[in-house]
This record gives structure tokens, C-alpha cells and sequence, in this order.
């Protein structure tokens, strides 16, 4: 089956659980498979030094497994137990083993949620718990559309910035589900469920027009000021899934893109209540 | 002292970022650091990098030596400068 996942066509053997769609067509970037990640020792070669070209990189999943790409066959194999519901594993494919090939491939990633009001789009950075996912979530349910939950892929141009849509769910407590939304369509993922957005789902890559470091849980709402070059920098930076490939002008140009993006587009703090959604002025945050 | 062959660096709003293409490390440096590492760059000793310093912020020229030799071998320690 052909998918359209964070802007690409990727083709998998494994069902990933959401719609496949007429778009995804042209040459699949990456093939998923599932298969064998470890190679056995006769596989390996007499000096037991790893090729990269041949062995590809491999990504552990503590306790669900390891997924392995291969660069030269454009090939992402995933290997986890048997007895692992297909929910999880799919949760692991889309949301861990796909953004970890992209990656090495030298695309940006990062760690982030984004909606958009159609024409443009706003990103929100942040370590885990800060409520990118809640952020993300409040805007749907009001009136904008989501581009991604946890992993948004942008594209550096020299003059702008677009952001790419991931794929169309959410990831949430199934009891914030419960009190946000009646008619989604849900199912489990881990300690959390899996929320089906394709309805409010934007499926084409939009401008970037702000990006906000969320700081959660404080008393105050707010937007603070434009972080400096190094510190808007690092908020990209540390917020970006970093693969090291082999490849040295591949991170040669990650790094100028990041350079560019902190230079395109400035970062503000956003300090947010999430308690009993207090209010936020969603046209400020796309105005700033 | 000269940068290391792995570091990419650039320039934002006045403050230098490098990266580490080693180990995919990402650095950031305030406005002073920014300055002492474009010294380093252009190729001038520690000695002259604290002149300039001394001069510009009127501080004591020892202290400002001490600073740059003390910021350097931070630099080094990182692997981001060499000898």
C-alpha cells in the first residue's frame, strides 16, 4: 500500500491504519518491510566492522523492537515481537521508525506540533509535556486545521519556510478525548489513544508563519519576546531529530538549513494554561 | 590555535552557532565568545584577542587575558578549537 506521510510517498507491506490516499503516487521513498534487524554473525563481515551502505542504521525501540534502514534499497525494515498488538506497532512505524529514516536521509524533523488556518502555519516546540499535543488539539477543535502532533517535517527554502502535513491523528489521553470531541474515531496506543483527524486534516504544505517554545502549567498566559540568534537557534536545534548519517555533506547542509531557519523565522516563548482551556487569542498567535 | 576541521559555524543576529560534525553536537556562543571566536578565526593570538577586549570594555588587560585563555581551552576541551 502507498502512503502520504509527512509531504512523501512511502509504500508498506505493513498496514499503518490510516487511510491511504489517491496523492500518494510517484516513486515511494521508502519501502517498509517487515524483516530480520540484527544481522546474524555469518552476515557479518571477517573484521566485524559495520557497513553502513550495506547494514543501514539501526534504531533500537526499547522493548517493541529495532527497525533498521538500509539507504541503498531505500528500505526501513521493522522487526518486533510477534505477539505486539498492530496498533503499537503501528504507532511505533509512524510516529518513531519512519521520522528516524527521514532523518538520516538529511530531512528536518522536529520534535513539534503544527496547525494551520489553510494559508499558513504555526509550529510549537517544546520538550515532552509541555502540551504541543494539547495546543495542537484546542486549535482543531476550534477552527483551524492540524498539519502534525509530535513530529512536523519542514522544508528550508531560501526565502521561506513550508511545513509539511504528517499524517492525520493526535495522539492523546483517552479522557481528554472524551471531553473534547464525541465523533472521532479512536483506537489505542499505548497509554494513549490514537485520534482519527482526517476531517480536519490539512493534506498540502503550508508557509511557515510563526514557531512558539511552549512552556506549560504556568499561571499566565502569554507570548514573550523574539529569542536571540543563538538562542532561537538552539530552540530549533535542540528540538530537531538528529540520525548522524554517514554522509558529511549531508549534516554539512542540515546544519546551514537550521542556520536559515533561525534566521527565517523567529521563536517566542509561549507560555500557556491548558487547565480548563483558558483562553487563548489564536489570531495573535498567526499575527506576531 | 585554529578551529577544528569538523566545526561548521555561522553567524545569527550577532552570535556565533557551531556544529560539531563529529558527533552532531550543536554549540551556541554569547556576543563576547562570538567575538574571541572570530578573532580565533581571522587568525589572531590569545594575547591580541585580550588587547582588543582590554580596549574596547576597559577592563585590565591581565583579566581579560586570563578570560580568553580560560574561554579557549573550553573551545579545546569541546574538540571545537586546536592548538
Amino acid at each position: 500500500m502507498r502512503y502520504r506521510l509527512f509531504g512523501l510517498t512511502l509504500e508498506s507491506e505493513i498496514a499503518l491504519g490510516i487511510s491511504p490516499r489517491p496523492a500518494a503516487q510517484g516513486v515511494p521513498r521508502i519501502r517498509i518491510e517487515r524483516g530480520r534487524v540484527l544481522p546474524t554473525a555469518r552476515e557479518l563481515p571477517r573484521t566485524l566492522e559495520i557497513h553502513p551502505q550495506s547494514y543501514g542504521a539501526c534504531l533500537s525501540l526499547p522493548g517493541f523492537g529495532f527497525a533498521r534502514f538500509v539507504e541503498r534499497t531505500r528500505c526501513l525494515k521493522i522487526d518486533t515481537p510477534a505477539q505486539m498488538n498492530s496498533e503499537d506497532r503501528q504507532s511505533v512505524i509512524l510516529s518513531q521508525a519512519v521520522p528516524f529514516a527521514l532523518s538520516y536521509l538529511g530531512e528536518i524533523l522536529l520534535h513539534a506540533s503544527a496547525i494551520t488556518d489553510g494559508h499558513r502555519a504555526v509550529i510549537f516546540l517544546g520538550p515532552k509535556g509541555q502540551g504541543k499535543s494539547t495546543l495542537a488539539a484546542r486549535a482543531v477543535s476550534d477552527r483551524f486545521q492540524l498539519l502534525s502532533d509530535d513530529t512536523v517535517r519542514v522544508d528550508v527554502r531560501s526565502r521561506q519556510v513550508r511545513v509539511h502535513p504528517a499524517f492525520p491523528e493526535i495522539r492523546m489521553f483517552a479522557r481528554d478525548v472524551r471531553a473534547r470531541w464525541t465523533n472521532v474515531r479512536t483506537r489505542g496506543a499505548f497509554s494513549k489513544v490514537r485520534v482519527d483527524l482526517s476531517s480536519r486534516f490539512c493534506e498540502h504544505a503550508v508557509p511557515l508563519r510563526a514557531a512558539y517554545l511552549v512552556r506549560g502549567g504556568r499561571r499566565r498566559a502569554g507570548i514573550g519576546g523574539v529569542l536571540s540568534g543563538a538562542a532561537a537557534f538552539a530552540a530549533w536545534a535542540s528540538n530537531t531529530l538528529v540520525c548522524v548519517s554517514p554522509s558529511r555533506s549531508r549534516e554539512t547542509s542540515r546544519f546551514r538549513r537550521l542556520s536559515r531557519l533561525a534566521d527565517l523565522c523567529a521563536v517566542r516563548p509561549l507560555d500557556v494554561v491548558h487547565k480548563r482551556d483558558a483562553a487563548l487569542n489564536w489570531s495573535e498567535l498567526f499575527e506576531v | 590555535m585554529q578551529v577544528s576541521r569538523d566545526i561548521l559555524s555561522k553567524t545569527l543576529s550577532g552570535e556565533e552557532v557551531l556544529m560539531d560534525l563529529a558527533n552532531g553536537n550543536y554549540y551556541g556562543l554569547n556576543e563576547t565568545g562570538t567575538r574571541i571566536w572570530q578573532a580565533v578565526k581571522a587568525g589572531r593570538t590569545e594575547a591580541q584577542i585580550a588587547e582588543d577586549l582590554a580596549a574596547d570594555y576597559g577592563i585590565n588587560a591581565n583579566e581579560a587575558l586570563a578570560d580568553v585563555r580560560e574561554f579557549c581551552a573550553l573551545l579545546q576541551s569541546e574538540n571545537l578549537l586546536q592548538p
